[in-house]
């Protein structure tokens, strides 16, 4: 039986669920990010097929009785961004759900299948290799699975008759009822807000559900949960991290995937943000984004037709359309050589309606609420060309770049005149689109006026789309495409992207079916070469950053203390001892380039858990410590004799930032509630009111707790950790400068590319504060190496970089700073950053100068940082070409 | 406005048409005991329909009774009730549809309020889409005028600043929309004023006995029917 994972506490729920309560680390045998349309054919087909499943899902689980029909309440829980998802100019809202069951949740259970024209085109012009029959079987199949029935007529609804009677009026040819994944509709009319009544047959109801309850099915489903991390090496997928975000948006807990196949469904927009994040097809992955824009154009009557009463979607005028049956009616509007758009019945709930309703002004928008009950609506869905593009900004968030083009805006503009005069011809009084300087006409002879708005004033046109596709194009040149014809990413053995994303050109009909068709080809096209290619690699089984007893340092409080609880110490206060000499030098202290690990044992590195607020007081005095320990030998006298001589293991406790220095005692004991523990007491006032109580792990790791007073069990003020080996991020600045004393120059080349910056302190690094790009540039001597920077997100410039002996050093070109680069390996670089003035540290966070280190050979500070590299130059480009 | 008509479908609650269920329509009458409008039998599909005019309600007596308070008991083909469902008025039509869920489920009146924080989860996205406008700005205006960029990256930071404007109306436009339309009792409000058939069940699900009938009522009949 498989089981659904996720953060938050829901009230009973129909599969098995349960709220996850500390980091986690799989291993399995396929990972797939996304359980939208393509996410959960992959799961239940791949689990089916006896595949271990792990399954990713950004957004929560919600079922049938969550969905209560009110779309403030329903809209953040199944939108994506609430609902707040825009392009660039934030004039073009783009529908997508973020939930598990992705989209299919909130549409409107439109099903069509993948036209022939384009099967033809995907297929003769972009080397899209799917069969005939592959196409006929699984689209057969995915029919099968969801349900698909034609609409009944007396389940048409007054507004779906309005577009069926208003097609006839025109003598339309090719318009007819929707086929859609519902059975026995309750017709409610709030599909875009979750289907109640479990009529909708959406992937929740449908894969999801079949995927888990096979009593051998081996899935695992995590919902809640943010991948922002692929982890390659030499052409391989080794693992995905993410982290579990509550609602307020906070990190949590960590998983990190090991798998043999890694599978990114995220939808097209994120899909391509997950790629580019990560450096990968950084040259194609976002470019080509197609919206399907649409408008919805109102017809307001003199007669009742409750529009919001039914089936939104029920038909379809196909006319116009890549599917269309006949050229007559194209040939009919003059419109033989134009583009392709449906036009589609569709009513949406009153808050949905008003949005629809903005172009106008707020007086405006009252009345034409009023009216709610008498207009009919319908939409213009365009196939537009791949015109747009997803990229990375400076601040790393997915910009969606996309403008109507000429085309698709005459495209757009043939729907109007169509569609306004069927409204005309069936009475109306007037018709309303959403242009801000035209939104109403109410004669039919004033169409051209509309349309000499939409094609002349197009930045006052506000579009919507609910079918955003392409980016990630199947192609056979990685030039121009990210994955082949078996949606893997061309360059990476093992990781595949299959979602709407991987379409080559815009596919003209509502798109869930075509998305799942693929899939399911897809699905049958990894099980075909399973034996061959995937289940011989071998799983790497990675911790990677996640809370484990071995690395208490990337744990939550909550599971460090319970870890705490739950052993007893394993060595004696004799482990403790470090080295003599109580400053780094080559006798005790090592950096391993193949783990990134440092050992040093001049003193125990301590470490808070992760979740601690450092801007606490308390804290941020003891933001970081450490504990040094020595064996004094002094002589006991005894009853009996003087011949003995006893060790005391003596130590040092000091928090990084203040000149405190506490003696203490440790002392090997047994504790009511501890166990066998290593006790410290403190010797001198007023530490000698403080114990901690210390159970050393293994040979390099010790779990500690902090008490005022006597020891009682759920009375520590601290919890905490000490290591004198741990990874390179929890590095001192000690230990910055030993590193990189042994570090060499690297070279020029190495260096161009992006990289982000992160400060080393005692007790922490910061999070990323500064952004370098290097590149070439020619000037008359030959080439530089430049720097253009960013500071904090405020302060940008650009620097100059020459080589010295041993090291790389870069000027600003007003010369107040200097850095000096060495190099750790290919992908990170150590630095210090001098500064002459206080002014050019001003852009540094608030705790900032702590970060300061004092160089004694030159008598001045600097800021000691790492480097990561995070792409080549491409992702730093907002271009398509 | 003499003639009435009801009509409707009715599932299981594993989405199956129920035929053979007996329905029984009603108007009711707060003094003399309810009208019997008429009653029908659901065919295979579970549909039904019941026609009546206004002699079925409105009495020689009953001089206020224009338009009937309608409500539907259904009972399975043994004549046991299976629920009734609440009144309606209505000036021609009315559609019903209707998911028998057996026996009900169980409410829990202290399940979870999982819209709670909402708020929150929509403040922060505002605040997300907000920093286009000014945090994002500001650093690509900082990197125009700082940092060397080569020709095509300038280029899209420019357009992206040019069309700052035109974004900051699109963004006053959705808070003034928002604004407008904040109150979570909207639906609630524009029932009586536009006549608007809102969410068909209760806010919070879990928490309450309800029955899955949806109730569409209509004041005239459809022009292209």
């Amino acid at each position: 039986m498989g089981i659904i994972y996720g953060i938050e506490e829901l009230p009973q729920r129909n599969e098995n669920y349960k709220v996850i309560i500390t980091d986690i680390v799989e291993e399995t045998d396929i990972c797939i990010v996304g359980s939208g349309a393509a996410g959960a054919v992959l799961a239940k087909e791949l689990v089916e097929s006896g595949k271990r499943v792990v399954l990713l899902e950004k957004g929560g689980y919600y079922e049938g009785k969550d969905m209560n029909q009110r779309e403030a309440d329903m809209m953040p829980l199944l939108w994506k961004n609430a609902g707040f998802n825009f392009n660039d100019s934030l004039r073009i809202a783009i529908a997508q759900g973020c939930c598990l069951g992705g989209s299919t949740i909130i549409n409107d259970a439109v099903c069509f299948d993948t036209p022939p024209r384009v099967r033809e085109e995907w297929s003769n012009k972009y080397g899209v290799d799917f069969s005939n029959d592959e196409w006929t079987n699984h689209l057969k199949r995915v029919n099968e699975t969801l349900h698909v029935t034609e609409v009944e007529d007396n389940e048409l609804n007054r507004n779906n008759m309005m577009l069926r009677e208003g097609a006839r009026k025109l003598g339309l040819r090719d318009h007819r009822k929707n086929s859609r994944n519902c059975v026995n509709c309750m017709q409610c009319g709030f599909c875009h807000i979750g289907c109640h009544y479990e009529t909708k047959q959406n992937v929740l109801v449908t894969y999801i559900h079949q995927a888990l309850k096979n009593p051998d099915s081996q899935i695992r489903i995590y919902c809640n949960c943010n991948v922002t991390k692929i982890v390659y090496r030499n052409g391989r997928v080794e693992g995905v991290d993410g982290d579990f975000v509550d609602i307020d948006g906070n990190k949590k807990y960590r998983i990190r995937v090991n798998a043999k196949v890694f599978i990114i469904s995220a939808g097209a927009i994120a899909s391509s943000k997950l790629l580019l994040t990560n450096g990968i097809a950084q040259d194609t992955a976002g470019k080509g984004l197609c919206l399907h824009p649409g408008i919805q154009v109102l017809g307001d009557f003199d007669y009742e037709i409750k529009g919001n009463e039914g089936i939104p979607m029920a038909y379809t005028v196909h006319d116009f359309g890549v599917d269309r049956k006949t050229d007559e009616t194209r040939k009919e509007y003059n419109f033989d050589s134009g583009g392709e758009f449906l036009i589609e019945s569709i009513f949406i709930p009153l808050f949905q309606f008003s949005i629809a309703l903005s172009a106008s002004s707020i007086i405006e928008h009252r009345k034409l609420i009023e009216r709610f009950n008498n207009y009919a609506m319908a939409g213009i869905v365009v196939r537009d060309g791949n015109i747009g593009k997803v990229s990375l900004t400076a601040t790393g968030r997915a910009s969606v770049t996309y403008e109507a083009g000429e085309n698709e805006l005459k495209v757009l503009a043939k729907g109007v005149e169509v569609l306004g005069k069927m409204w005309f011809r069936l009475g109306a009084r007037r018709i309303i689109i959403p242009h801000r300087n035209l939104s109403v006409i109410d004669r039919e002879d004033d169409i051209p006026k509309l349309i000499d708005k939409i094609l002349h004033d197009p930045k006052n046109l506000l579009l919507g789309s609910a079918h955003p596709q392409s980016g990630n194009r199947i192609g056979a040149d990685a030039a121009d495409s990210v994955v082949d014809s078996n949606c893997r990413v061309h360059g990476l053995g093992n990781l595949f992207v299959c979602d709407a994303s991987v379409f080559p050109t815009a596919v003209g009909v509502n798109p869930q079916l075509s998305v799942m068709t693929i899939a399911s080809i897809i699905a049958s096209r990894i099980q075909r070469d399973w034996d061959a290619q995937y289940g011989p690699l071998n799983l790497g089984k990675q911790l990677d950053k996640v809370c484990e007893i071995s690395q208490p340092m990337y744990c939550l409080r909550d599971n460090l203390s319970q870890m705490f609880d739950s052993v007893d110490t394993q060595f004696g206060a004799q482990t403790l001892i470090n080295s003599v000499n109580d400053k780094a030098d080559e006798s005790n202290w090592k950096f391993d380039a193949e783990t990134l690990m440092i050992t040093n044992n001049s003193h125990w590195k301590g470490i808070f858990p992760r979740d601690i607020d450092l801007r606490n007081t308390l804290t941020l005095y003891f933001g970081g410590f450490w504990k040094r320990f020595s064996d004094s030998k002094k002589p006991t006298i005894s009853s009996t004799s003087v011949s003995s001589l006893s060790s005391d293991i003596t130590g040092i406790t000091h928090p990084f930032e203040v000149p405190v220095f506490a003696v203490n005692t440790a002392l090997d004991t047994r504790l009511d509630g501890f166990g066998r523990v290593v006790l410290l007491k403190y010797r001198d006032p007023p530490y000698n009111m403080f114990y901690d109580v210390l159970k050393i792990v293994d040979e390099n790791t010790v779990l500690g707790k902090a008490f005022f007073t006597n020891p009682q069990p759920g009375r520590e003020i601290l919890t905490f950790s000490m290591s004198r080996r741990y990874p390179l991020e929890y590095m001192t600045e000690e230990d910055h400068e030993m590193l990189y004393s042994k570090m060499k120059k690297p070279s020029m080349e190495s260096m161009i590319g992006v990289w982000e910056g992160q400060l080393v302190s005692d007790s922490t690094w910061t999070d990323p504060v500064f952004r370098f790009r290097f590149y070439f540039e020619n000037n008359t001597t030959g080439r530089i190496l430049k720097n253009d920077y960013l500071f904090n997100n405020t302060l940008a410039g650009t620097a100059t970089v020459e080589e010295k002996e041993d090291h790389l050093e870069m000027h600003d070109e007003t010369k107040i700073f200097h850095d000096e680069l060495r190099q750790i390996d290919g992908n990170m670089v150590i630095g210090k950053y001098y500064s002459e003035t206080k002014f050019a540290l001003g852009w540094l966070p608030s705790e900032g100068l702590s970060f300061l280190h004092l160089d004694t050979q030159r008598s001045t500070i600097y800021l000691p940082y790492i480097l990561k590299k995070i792409g080549n130059e491409s992702i730093f480009r907002n271009r398509f070409g | 406005m003499d003639s009435f008509s009801l009509y409707g479908k009715i599932i299981s609650k594993d989405n199956v048409p129920l035929g053979g269920m007996n329905i029984q329509a009603f108007d009711q009458d707060s003094i003399d005991p309810d009208d019997l409008l008429g009653q029908s039998t659901t065919d295979s599909n579970g549909i039904f329909k019941i026609d009546f005019d206004k002699s079925k309600f409105s009495k020689a007596w009953e001089l206020l009774e224009g338009t009937p308070d309608v409500y539907l008991v259904i009972n399975d083909s043994h004549r046991n009730q299976l629920l009734k469902t609440k009144v309606m008025q209505t000036r021609k039509e009315i559609d019903y549809h209707v998911k028998n869920n057996g026996e009900h489920d169980t409410p829990d009146p202290n399940a979870k309020d999982i819209y709670a924080g909402n708020a929150r989860r929509l403040i922060t996205m505002l605040r997300d889409v907000g920093n286009i406008l000014s945090k994002e700005n500001q650093i690509n205006l900082n990197m125009l005028q700082n940092a060397n960029l080569s020709e095509d990256i300038k280029k899209d930071i420019q357009n992206f600043v040019n069309d700052n404007e035109d974004r900051s109306n699109n963004f006053k436009q959705i808070i003034a929309v928002l604004a407008s339309l904040s109150d979570t009792v909207l639906e609630e409000l524009h029932i009586d004023d536009i006549g608007y058939d809102g969410p068909q069940v209760p806010r919070y699900p879990r928490r309450e006995q309800y029955n899955k009938v949806i109730i569409w009522p209509k004041n005239e009949v459809f022009k292209w029917a």
